[in-house]
């Protein structure tokens, strides 16, 4: 079985990745636990992901390959989005700051056409906000979109 | 208050986070106003210590009795595929709570320098 990397890994990894930092500046670029930020930077340091000097840590440009596959893993990759997306449902239904919207409809081909525009439209949005390496790693917004056929996604749901 | 009696409390509190004073009093049998001083500070007497004790146990066993039993018949009607999405879920969850918690092993004495 592959490492499974986790979120709050990930988020360290991101936030490493945007500039070198010491304990205190990863704590205000992620707000993550103290101990937790510790607990995952001996993890990396252990797998060589992460170099440490002078209590500054930096991302490992020449990591191991396997480790850096394991971060593009599917399995991985799915998780964190599973993960994330779940928490922002129960975000969202507990009325705290996250949006969750879902919708079963038909759509007519003509509508289909219009959503997938639509859909376009924000993708392209996306891609062209400016990167901000300075902005910390906490305030990042996830979004998410995208649409599916009922009844494929049933049917993969009963076979799988 | 001793740290024994702030665990405990912690941790009641970390399992029925959104347990009034009343409901608290319910599950330990410990009168509410007591359950009000306790909380604010004062000490616990052993009876109350073990009322508190056996009202976390009673959640944890009847957790674990639903986790056996439906692992089992996970285990006997699900396909593996199915199973290895469980148990990767169990993996990912226990792995965020085992970044979580203190190990006095995982001392920053032991990382070398690049």
């Amino acid at each position: 079985m592959n490492y499974m990397i986790t979120s709050p890994e990930r988020m360290i990894l991101e936030s490493l990745n945007k500039s070198s930092k010491n304990l205190k500046e990863i704590h205000n670029c992620t707000s993550l636990d103290p101990q937790l930020i510790q607990n995952v930077l001996t993890n990396l340091l252990s797998r060589n992901m992460v170099r440490t000097h002078n209590q500054v840590y930096q991302l490992n440009k020449n990591a191991p390959e396997c480790y850096i596959n394991d971060l593009n893993e599917k399995e991985s990759k799915i998780f964190e989005a599973q993960t994330l997306i779940e928490t922002c449902i129960e975000q969202s239904i507990e009325g705290q700051n996250s949006l969750f919207k879902f919708k079963k409809i038909y759509l007519s081909p003509r509508d289909k056409k219009m959503l997938q525009a639509m859909l376009i439209n924000i993708e392209t949005f996306l891609n062209n906000v400016n990167k901000n390496d300075k902005a910390s790693t906490k305030d990042e917004s996830i979004i998410f979109w995208g649409s599916a056929i009922y009844g494929n996604l049933l049917e993969d749901l009963v076979n799988d | 208050m001793n740290s024994l009696q702030e665990n405990i409390l912690r941790q009641y509190r970390s399992k029925f986070p959104n347990d009034t004073l009343k409901e608290i009093s319910h599950k330990t049998g410990i009168q509410i106003t007591r359950v009000h001083r306790i909380f604010s500070g004062a000490e616990m007497k052993i009876s109350e210590f073990e009322a508190v004790e056996k009202a976390l146990a009673e959640k944890d066993e009847s957790i674990t009795g639903d986790l056996i039993s439906t692992t089992y018949r996970c285990l006997t009607k699900l396909k593996a595929s199915k199973l290895h999405k469980i148990l990767a879920t169990m993996n990912y969850a226990l792995k965020i709570e085992e970044l979580k918690n203190h190990d006095p092993s995982f001392g920053f004495s032991n990382i070398q320098s690049a």
